[in-house]
């Protein structure tokens, strides 16, 4: 009870403040914790995002968006890259540029979507978008602060690109009123592997 | 040391000699050849067991390679854009991936492309639709890459009875989208792209229940020969074993083969008469030179035997010379050799020359003294001292002799008297008669001494009797140009003999009064009334016996004796026919 007092005064109301682990209780990176409101009308708030190409990676890994958003790639690097989607959720082929693209990517399909460029194998971006406006990433910390929720009942799920499952085995229900919420989640990740930037250095030719 | 053989016995030293140098050798020779063609199969089979552990070394490294560029093939199409942009439409488009997949295949040099969903589920089979949309059959080997750092894995699984390597990678766009399994068939055209080792056989066999074949560089009964001899009994994993195929012996490895979904191994196989082959050349060359050497040794024991045994030879053959009385110096042996047979040589030298001069002694003693006396000399040891013995003495002169010596030369008269003397000592000696000594143109004769003979008084009446025969015969030939005549005395009487004189010089005789009657009865023969050339006592006719013609010539005294002694003329033997 005590704790609790404590912990509501770092919380302000319409806030939840997320923290994720993984099944050994280390903090997860990257997650996308996200809260739908369960009377099902989320607000629109749809904005625009970048995913730079910079030393040959997408930066920032993980981009959550609500639907409807548009998000840019601008390539950062002295040399050019060719960026692709093939994810169901956003299919698209910008092949070789430098640059800002002219026009930005609309997002307007809820799903995960995987941004690989063609020609570096290793570089690797996620989209999640979401049709909730309230989402946060969590840090090295596996903390996320969810803002500006209005008062109500939310369903609270979690992604991440190594989660094993569907995120709504993870779903938890809040309340979000006069007291700040408070949320953990305790997820199974898959042993994650990623192409690595120099498989010949790293492999060798024979194991 | 004696060699002794059952039932077989060497008539020669040299072949003797030969025999043991030969047995000794063939039993070291034979030793060493067991010894080396021992050694030699040993090592044949080493070689082989080693050529199979190399075989079987390369065997891996080479299947590890070709499954390893399977998967390079793999990697390659995991990053492929426009596998990737075929797969991102394949939703809508299933005919097109297949096709696409079925392009991958062959590209990558597999025989079969299965796209499995991260969920484990086929999305696209490249060879049979039917296979879509079901729960991936090898689930394991997903497990296996998704565990593994880099989502990848290779590995051996059965699928439809048939043995396959399938490596597993992810479709990266550009994160995991879904598990590319590609495979190849181990079948009896991979097994012949294996087989780079001559003369090595591969197959490649599983096991549900029983051992089967799934390939094999063997023929079909050879195939089928493995495989019921490892359903009657399956060869040790990781050593060597025999198995008898149609085509002949085999020396069989097996190595067992990690399958994700079952058993298998591998068999590799060397003929055994094949690999063998140089080595029985080597034996051949091997047995060829071993009867060599035998020969060679054989040849060089023969030499020696013949060098060692060739000086005893001659020292026997010089042994015979002198058994046979050649004394002559013949010695091819050389004494001056310094070792037990340059000895030897000088012992038998030495003991020839010894030899030589004792015969020569008996000779010369045969020459002056009777055989009889000289032999009877040798035989006992010369010591002085004699014997009372009954013997009979003869006594011969040659009448007028005196006369012949006065008008013949000196040589003449000695050739004369020699011949005489000769043919005399002939018909002494062939009646056993023993000329004891030559009194000028006289002898004196024994019988019955010193070899004892029972009928020595006849032997002398014989002898006498055909002594004066044969001066007859002399007399015909003329030999003193003028007749000559003889007196014979014989007297029987107890005398006697031995060796007398000095222990330097001594002669065996007899000595007696009967000596001296056989004398005095020869001196009566001058006696022309009595008309005879041949007196004998009465005491030698009794003991002579009857078998003679004599004619009684009353008593006559002697000087030494009381008695008159009873003497006969002797005409002849009793059967001849005398003319008077």
């Amino acid at each position: 009870m005590f704790a609790l007092l404590v912990l509501s005064a770092t919380v302000r109301a319409g806030e939840i403040a997320a923290t994720v682990t993984d099944q050994r209780g280390a903090p997860v990176e990257d997650a996308v914790v996200y809260a739908t409101p369960r009377s099902g009308k989320a607000p629109q708030r749809a904005q625009s995002a970048l995913i730079a190409h910079q030393n040959q990676q997408f930066v920032p890994y993980v981009t959550a968006v609500q639907a409807g958003s548009l998000i840019n790639l601008p390539n950062l690097d002295p040399v050019k890259h060719h960026a692709y989607s093939i994810s169901p959720a956003k299919k698209f082929d910008l092949p070789l540029y430098s640059g800002t693209p002219k026009e930005p990517l609309l997002f307007d399909k809820p799903g995960i979507v995987t941004i690989g460029c063609n020609i570096h194998d290793w570089m690797l971006a996620y989209v999640c978008v979401l049709e909730t406006p309230f989402f946060a990433v969590t840090g090295a910390d596996g903390r996320a602060q969810l803002r500006g929720l209005a008062a109500g009942a939310y369903d609270v799920e979690v992604w991440q690109p190594r989660l094993k499952g569907e995120p709504s085995a993870n779903r938890q229900q809040i309340i979000v009123g006069g007291i700040p919420a408070k949320i953990v989640f305790a997820v199974d990740l898959r042993p994650g592997f990623r192409p690595q930037r120099n498989p010949a250095a790293s492999n060798g030719m024979y194991r | 040391m004696s060699f002794a053989f059952p039932g077989f016995r060497f008539r020669t030293l040299r072949g003797r000699l030969t025999f043991i140098i030969l047995s000794l050798l063939i039993v070291l020779q034979a030793a060493t050849f067991s010894l080396v063609l021992n050694a030699n199969r040993r090592h044949a089979l080493r070689q082989i067991e080693s050529g199979l552990e190399t075989g079987a070394h390369v065997l891996v490294a080479l299947k590890t390679r070709r499954i390893e560029e399977l998967n390079n093939n793999a990697r390659l199409l995991a990053f492929d854009y426009a596998f990737k942009q075929t797969f991102g439409a394949s939703a809508n488009d299933p005919a097109t991936m297949r096709l696409a997949m079925r392009n991958w295949r062959d590209r990558a040099r597999a025989n079969f492309f299965t796209l499995v969903s991260l969920e484990h589920q086929v999305l696209f089979d490249s060879e049979n639709p039917e296979r879509d949309g079901k729960a991936f059959d090898l689930p394991a080997i997903i497990t296996s890459a998704e565990e593994s750092d880099d989502g990848e894995t290779r590995g051996l699984a059965l699928r439809d009875g048939q043995l396959f390597a399938i490596v597993v990678v992810p479709l990266l766009a550009p994160d995991p989208k879904a598990w590319i399994c590609l495979g190849f068939a181990i079948d009896n055209k991979f097994a012949a792209e294996l087989d780079v080792v001559r003369d090595q056989a591969i197959s490649f066999l599983e096991q549900n229940e029983n051992w089967k074949i799934v390939a094999t560089t063997l023929d079909v009964a050879d195939g089928q020969a493995l495989t019921q001899a490892m359903n009657r009994e399956p060869l040790p994993s990781n050593r060597t074993g025999r198995v008898d195929l149609a085509s002949g012996r085999y020396i069989s490895l097996l190595t067992p083969l990690e399958v994700s979904n079952g058993r298998a191994a591998v068999v590799l196989q060397r003929q055994l008469d094949n690999e063998l082959e140089s080595f029985r050349k080597l034996e051949r060359i091997l047995l060829v030179v071993a009867g060599a050497g035998l020969a060679v040794s054989a040849l060089v024991a023969f030499g020696f035997s013949r060098t060692v045994a060739r000086p005893i030879l001659r020292l026997a053959r010089d042994a015979q010379r002198i058994e046979q009385g050649d004394y002559s110096p013949h010695f091819d042996v050389d004494a001056q050799r310094a070792d037990e047979i340059g000895q030897l040589a000088q012992s038998f030298q030495r003991m020839t020359a010894g030899l030589a001069e004792r015969d020569r002694v008996r000779d010369l003693l045969g020459k002056v003294a009777s055989p009889a006396i000289a032999t009877e000399l040798l035989r006992r040891q010369a010591t002085l001292g004699g014997e009372e013995r009954c013997v009979t003495v003869l006594f011969s002169d040659l009448r007028g002799f005196s006369t012949i010596a006065e008008r013949f030369p000196a040589a003449e008269v000695v050739a004369i008297l020699n011949a005489y003397f000769t043919r005399m000592s002939e018909i002494v000696d062939a009646h056993g008669g023993v000329v004891d000594k030559f009194i000028g143109d006289g002898m004196m004769v024994i019988f019955g001494a010193p070899v004892d003979q029972p009928d020595h008084a006849a032997r002398a009446l014989n002898a006498a009797l055909e002594m004066t025969a044969e001066l007859d015969v002399l007399n015909e030939q003329n030999f003193a140009r003028e007749v000559m005549q003889h007196g014979i005395g014989v007297h029987t009487d107890e005398v006697v003999v031995g060796n007398m004189g000095s222990p330097e010089r001594h002669n065996y005789t007899v000595i007696g009064d009967g000596v001296n009657i056989a004398a005095r009865l020869q001196a009566l023969t001058r006696i022309d009334e009595y008309e005879t050339r041949i007196i004998v006592s009465d005491a030698t006719l009794r003991a002579a016996g009857p078998g003679f013609q004599t004619r009684s010539l009353g008593e006559v005294s002697v000087r030494g004796r009381e008695r008159p002694i009873i003497i006969h003329a002797l005409k002849a033997h009793a059967n001849d026919h005398v003319a008077n």
